[in-house]
């Protein structure tokens, strides 16, 4: 015969009933009327109370879901907008004109229009040339910094001899993949100059972390030879 | 069970609030000079602000070249020098967008479970 499992509450109740009512505390009829009922307005106050918090926990999960499904909304179509305004001023003005530029690296399948600063707002947007290094194609150290969880989201697959390319004002450069390492986030030696055309990438590390980032993956590739 | 809401909710705030105001922190921690010379540079990128219709981009267009061009006649080694003056670190590049929308997935759940 099986036994139905029973609470340890439910069997601490059942013992003392027992026992009162074998000591004769208790009448047969008696236990029922000694356990307090339900309050009924308890029972709504704790129900009006938890309608409030349900309610109070869809607010702020509808809000930071729509805020967060925004931004992201924007940044895609912002980002699809420069596209549009790259391709148009390429096809449009002469070579040297041509401001934007676009930065694809097919192994991970990204082209994204790079814009200038390193702002929160210009790595929203997209991926951000840092102010001051080097321009893309140029001689020396242009730094390129996107965040680890939209454009740079696979930049930690890159590996040696992997491809990157840059295309501005008409030109193309190709870039190959030399290195990639884990720096700390105060480590500017990834800054610094150089003697030919380099590229450096820098994103966040762990990437698929969430949260801020202790530390930065950096990868870096140098100028092909022919460009 | 509606304490255990009542935790998880705090919990869910408190880390909220806590990430915020560290972004913050680290946003604050950038010298002001980078800040105006980043937001110039935006607004001659076609930044979402001022939507670029096609001939304004192309003013705009001009005068971002012109701040490239000048940007590469800069010695290589400003951007070492900017990255010092901004706090010495390297960019920012994480958000905590991630982390609000699972915080947000998180409440509705749990404001659908304090609802039954």
């Amino acid at each position: 015969m099986q036994v139905p499992r029973t609470s340890s509450l439910t069997r601490s109740r059942r013992f003392v009933k027992n026992r009162s009512l074998a000591l004769g505390v208790l009448k047969p009829g008696e236990w029922r009327s000694r356990i307090a009922p339900r309050k009924p307005e308890l029972v709504v106050c704790r129900a009006s109370r938890r309608r409030l918090i349900s309610y109070v926990l869809f607010t702020i999960g509808g809000v930071l879901c729509t805020y967060v499904a925004g931004n992201y909304t924007w940044m895609y179509a912002e980002q699809r907008k420069l596209m549009h305004e790259w391709k148009a001023q390429n096809a449009s003005l002469p070579s040297q004109d041509a401001p934007l530029t676009r930065l694809s690296i097919p192994k991970i399948h990204l082209r994204a229009v790079v814009l200038e600063g390193t702002s929160r707002r210009s790595l929203l947007l997209g991926p951000g040339h840092l102010t001051g290094s080097a321009d893309p194609g140029a001689i020396g150290n242009s730094v390129i910094a996107g965040h680890r969880d939209t454009f740079f989201r696979h930049v930690h697959s890159l590996r040696y001899g992997d491809d990157i390319y840059v295309q501005k004002s008409r030109r193309l450069f190709h870039y190959v993949v030399t290195s990639r390492r884990v720096v700390e986030p105060t480590d500017l030696s990834v800054l610094r100059a150089s003697n030919g055309g380099e590229l450096t990438l820098i994103t966040c590390y762990p990437t698929h972390a969430i949260g801020p980032a202790p530390q930065r993956l950096v990868v870096v590739a140098r100028l092909a030879p022919g460009n | 069970m509606t304490r255990a809401v009542l935790f998880f909710a705090a919990t869910l705030v408190a880390a909220a609030l806590g990430l915020v105001a560290q972004d913050g922190a680290n946003s604050a921690g950038r010298s002001n000079a980078q800040v105006a010379q980043t937001s110039a540079s935006d607004s001659h990128q076609g930044s979402p602000q001022q939507p670029a219709t096609l001939a304004g981009a192309n003013d705009s267009s001009k005068k971002a070249a012109t701040d490239v061009a000048g940007a590469s006649v800069q010695d290589p080694a400003t951007a070492q020098e900017t990255a010092a003056k901004s706090n010495a670190e390297l960019p920012q590049t994480s958000t905590i967008l991630p982390l609000l929308g699972l915080i947000g997935l998180g409440s509705l759940v749990a404001g659908f479970f304090a609802r039954r």
